[in-house]
């Protein structure tokens, strides 16, 4: 296993994570999205989150409506559902249980 | 000077130069194609379209009204292509996605590039060579084939491939000496030119077997003419690496440079090639000609035939005229009259279709063709079987004009009469 495919397969478990959570803390649209996961170095092509965001709306965790912009056509904007806060709980109490196991991990190796 | 397309993509409308046009159209569609196999969400594509507007949005200005190559290679990377889903998204590809990329194993009749009813289609996306070639092993292969087809017709389900993944034989009149048949094998190969130039050659020594092929090919295959064609020519799959390659095989192909040993060994037939093509055209130009003056007599022949015999069917031959004449249409029965009506209205209508296609390249409704073939051969088999019946009768009443009677010597009359 190659460092480079240790990278894609971390970025990708934690995609849904942190698109939740950017959708979490505003109503924000796609380009805002792709915008601070390409400057958190979480995705390399903004193509691959389309998919993950259909994908979102399909189990209703996140919804999205249309709103005028002052340049260009109009924009979506996503944001969390109840039951999508629900997921997103749950997932950063598994994501800090494997942080702080692997953590623990490394202190005990030293 | 470039040509430009006009497009409407997420609600804005671009003016897009022709070459960024085409490998923007494809990389639209390879997407499409893969996400609605993975996900059957249209939302995905209508949302990309709207970032990849946004973008060009970017990238105009009062002094760039355009969207040029580079502006789409640049989405292109910014958006990432096919490979980079794939390797994100490898884990979540449904059963139907799968099917599609394992498509092999089952044959289908291909629904999106058809013919008649696409069978040697899909005979070709089977064993992944292009159609063309199986559709002139058909042709070869006549008149077996008919019934062949006409089995795997009835007994394969038929399914839609895209068009854009597959590789597809053109000639590369560009860079052939002829008729860029050997130079649109080699792309669509993977061959060197010269080793398919060699072979060509060299069957011309073995009783010219290459040169029916060549002719063949020539023949049934297209001209590359457009990018998209051009990029079909090698099975071009939209990724960054291939956009390179193509635009540098763009610019290198207008002078690189050959061996001196091809040069020597293209020599003579650059030499031949004009007068060739010059023979080949005159060739053409004969044969339609002939075409024309054949299926004409055979029409206006036929079309006498059949006024002859609605007559019989519907006029009154006057008895005391000719009586003998009378007494012999009498005698034939009446369904041989009309089989034989139906079957000349058809073989003229059959040849009228055919010599218009041959000369004119019209087409026709591919069903409504072979609904008149499958007449046509039924109505030869009944005429056939119904004939011996039709000359007993007539012997029977000891009516043969004269024109038989004469042949009267003739063995195989007599072995009517026993």
């Amino acid at each position: 296993m190659s460092s480079e495919n240790f990278k894609i397969q971390i970025r990708k478990g934690l995609l849904e994570f942190c698109v939740l959570q950017i959708i979490s803390s505003k109503e924000v649209y796609a380009s805002e999205i792709i915008e601070e996961l390409k400057n958190s170095k979480i995705i390399v092509v903004e193509g691959t989150v389309y998919p993950l965001l259909s994908r979102l709306k399909k189990s209703n965790y996140i919804q999205h409506s249309w709103k005028e912009s002052t340049q260009g056509p109009p924009r979506k904007y996503y944001s969390i559902t109840e039951s999508g806060l629900g997921h997103l709980k749950e997932l950063i109490i598994s994501w800090t249980d494997i942080n702080s196991s692997v953590k623990k991990l490394f202190k005990t190796k030293k | 000077m470039k040509k430009t397309f006009t497009i409407s993509l997420g609600h804005s409308i671009f003016n897009v130069e022709e070459d960024a046009y085409e490998i923007l159209k494809r990389y639209l569609d390879s997407i499409k194609n893969y996400f609605q196999k993975m996900e059957n969400d249209s939302e995905i594509i209508s949302d990309f379209e709207l970032r990849i507007a946004e973008n060009f949005s970017s990238k105009l200005s009062s002094g760039k009204q355009y969207i040029n190559l580079s502006d789409v290679k640049e989405v292109i990377q910014i958006m990432g292509s096919l490979d980079d889903f794939k390797e994100i998204y490898d884990d979540l590809e449904d059963e139907s996605f799968k099917e599609n990329e394992n498509i092999r194993g089952k044959l289908y009749r291909d629904s999106s590039n058809r013919i008649i009813a696409g069978v040697c289609s899909g005979i070709a996306e089977y064993f992944k060579i292009d159609p063309i070639i199986v559709r002139i092993i058909f042709f070869i292969a006549a008149p077996l084939q008919l019934i062949v087809y006409i089995i795997l017709w009835i007994g394969i389900p038929t399914k839609d491939f895209d068009p854009n993944l597959r590789k597809k034989l053109y000639r590369d009149k560009e860079n052939g000496i002829f008729g860029g048949v050997a130079q649109g094998l080699s792309n669509y190969l993977k061959v060197d030119v010269t080793v398919i130039r060699v072979f060509f050659v060299v069957s011309l020594f073995f009783g010219g077997a290459g040169l029916l092929f060549y002719v063949l090919l020539w023949i049934f295959t297209k001209e590359a003419k457009t990018i998209g064609e051009k990029m079909n020519m090698s099975g071009f799959n939209v990724n960054l690496s291939n956009i390179e390659e193509f635009i540098k095989k763009k610019t290198n192909n207008l002078n690189s440079p050959e061996s001196t040993l091809t040069k020597i060994f293209l020599f003579p037939f650059r030499l031949l090639a004009p007068l060739i093509t010059a023979f080949l055209k005159i060739g053409v130009f004969i044969f339609k000609t002939m075409f024309f003056i054949f299926s004409s007599i055979l029409i206006v022949s036929y079309s006498i035939l059949l006024l002859i015999f609605s007559r019989i069917l519907f006029e009154d031959i006057n008895r005391v005229e000719d009586p003998e004449f009378y007494e012999l249409l009498n005698a034939i029965p009446d369904y041989f009259v009309i089989f034989s009506i139906i079957f000349l209205i058809l073989t003229i209508s059959i040849s009228v279709v055919i010599s218009f296609y041959v000369l004119f390249k019209k087409k026709i409704n591919s069903y409504l063709f072979m609904l008149m073939i499958f007449l046509w051969i039924a109505f030869f088999i009944l005429i056939t079987v119904s004939i011996p019946n039709v000359i007993l009768i007539v012997q029977d009443l000891d009516l043969l004009p004269f024109w038989i009677s004469t042949f009267e010597n003739n063995s195989y009359y007599y072995k009517w009469s026993y």
